[in-house]
């Protein structure tokens, strides 16, 4: 797994790549917790992930959390069908903001 | 990098300590080298009672004995240190039988020290190699360890694989994956004709996510004997798991109560795969509810209650999702088609049968590939009604 971090109109935006599963779930909580730390409007594009397990939930929950405390935002954007499957599975689609795309997500930031 | 190495010298000559103190007094100034000097054997071996010494530099020849033996004897005590000899008459087979038994290398006395301090610094360079080799053996002998405590703390929790009561048949069973998931299910009677059975997966590994699932297990079963709903029992354990989680952790569970007096299962689902019935000559049925949510994430969240009604002969499953999720070594998924069509092929089995020919398919599917998730299912069969001639 690879995760590329770029910034555009104030939004942090992290794409991790491949699979967020146990033995990946370390490097994405350090890509998405270092990227909270330093700006409160993070988006995180799941259209380049093939799966993400629990471990991967998590890291995204925590930074929901972080980001609620901080009075910032997270949006979760460009997720495909199969994704979007397993976070309402868990119950997270009911906590979580998921837009279909970046454009549609700058109603939550602005 | 300045790397700070103790050193003891042992030599009978007088001028020796003045002579390395002098040559070294750059490297003992900056904190490079900390010398220690001997000039008797017994002298030496009491500063190997208090003290650990990286490098050990040794005459050939101590209180009129030759140092072979020290030698051979201080590698096997310390198997860190390396010891260099200093032999003043070249006599090669006493320096050969010194090397031989363990020396790391010698110099030829009188000493020249511009030699001798490049031995000292490459010896120094292989005593650090050595100790990151063993810092590196220490850690993963600590994390086997602590696979090994999760593993059995993961197995310790599971109340047993099998259940036959009246018209009722259970088997359950947990398959870790090498590092350990969080995993697990449970079953307990709540009276005579009513058995709480559950099925969970909580997020993360190893022995943070076992301890988690010791809790939820502890909880939902006390919860369980307060509460008659499920629904009810999982909005408590909810809001407890949800009071005390400073680690975002969370864990996914199906809680049903099987009642063999009224032929039905009452369940509540917390963002867990679908309960699966399975009947002869069907398709299985992934029994829709409303997913919940998985406990330990928000507080408010409000359970509901579901009752599928036992057909007679009919086998209900739960499982976690290291059942479909399972992955080969191309990067597929079992996924919920080759899982129903094993289920639909072995609907008339057992319990205990049905599960092993699952697996079975599983690791067949997934041979070559490292099981990246525990693999845990409860089979539940409903027998025909045995109904009594008594009039």
């Amino acid at each position: 797994m690879e995760i590329k971090t770029a910034v555009q109109d104030n939004v942090t935006i992290i794409t991790p790549t491949g699979r967020v599963d146990t033995s990946t779930a370390k490097a994405f909580e350090d890509g998405v917790m270092s990227a909270v730390n330093s700006s409160n409007k993070i988006a995180i594009r799941f259209d380049e992930i093939d799966y993400i397990s629990s471990a991967g939930l998590r890291v995204v929950l925590m930074a929901g959390k972080k980001l609620t405390s901080l009075k910032g935002i997270l949006v979760l954007i460009n997720m495909p069908e199969k994704i979007f499957s397993i976070f309402k599975m868990s119950g997270f689609d009911k906590i979580l903001k998921i837009c279909p795309s970046f454009e549609e997500s700058k109603q939550f930031f602005n | 990098m300045t790397i700070s190495a103790s050193i003891l010298v042992l030599d009978d000559e007088e001028d020796t300590e003045d002579l390395f103190l002098q040559a070294f007094r750059h490297q003992i100034t900056d904190g490079t080298y900390k010398f220690s000097f001997a000039r008797h054997m017994d002298e030496a071996l009491n500063f190997f009672k208090s003290q650990v010494f990286d490098i050990f530099v040794t005459d050939i020849s101590v209180d009129g004995v030759d140092s072979i033996n020290l030698i051979s004897q201080l590698r096997k005590e310390y198997p860190l240190m390396k010891s260099i000899v200093a032999s003043a008459y070249g006599d090669m087979s006493t320096l050969r039988a010194v090397m031989r038994g363990g020396a790391h290398d010698f110099v030829i006395k009188p000493i020249d020290f511009t030699d001798f301090g490049d031995t000292l610094r490459k010896t120094v360079s292989v005593v650090e190699k050595l100790k990151d080799v063993e810092k590196a053996n220490k850690k993963l002998s600590a994390i086997s360890d602590e696979l090994d405590v999760s593993a059995k703390l993961q197995k310790s929790i599971l109340p047993g694989n099998v259940v036959k009561k009246g018209s009722i048949e259970i088997w359950a069973d947990s398959i870790s994956a090498a590092e350990v998931g969080g995993d697990f299910y449970d079953f307990f009677w709540l009276s005579e004709t009513k058995l709480g059975i559950v099925m969970a997966d909580v997020s993360g590994k190893n022995v943070s996510a076992a301890m988690f699932a010791l809790i939820a297990k502890t909880l939902i079963k006390s919860f369980a004997k307060i509460y008659q709903s499920p629904a009810e029992c999982f909005d408590n354990v909810n809001r407890t798991l949800c009071g005390e989680n400073s680690t975002s952790m969370f864990v996914t569970a199906i809680y049903g109560i099987v009642d063999i007096e009224k032929n039905h299962l009452v369940y509540t689902n917390a963002g867990h795969p679908p309960v699966v019935v399975i009947r002869s000559n069907q398709k299985p049925e992934f029994l829709e509810c409303d997913p919940g949510m998985a406990l330990g994430i928000f507080e408010e969240v409000e359970f509901t209650d579901n009752t599928h009604e036992f057909a007679p002969g009919e086998m209900v499953l739960l499982y976690t999702d290291g059942v479909p999720e399972a992955t080969n070594k191309d990067g597929e998924e079992y996924e919920n088609d080759r899982f129903s069509d094993v289920l639909q092929q072995n609907a008339t089995l057992s319990p205990n049968s049905i599960t092993q020919t699952l697996v079975n398919s599983i690791k067949e599917f997934t041979k070559g590939a490292p099981q990246s998730d525990d693999i845990t299912t409860l089979c539940l069969k409903y027998k025909q009604r045995i109904t009594s001639n008594v009039t």
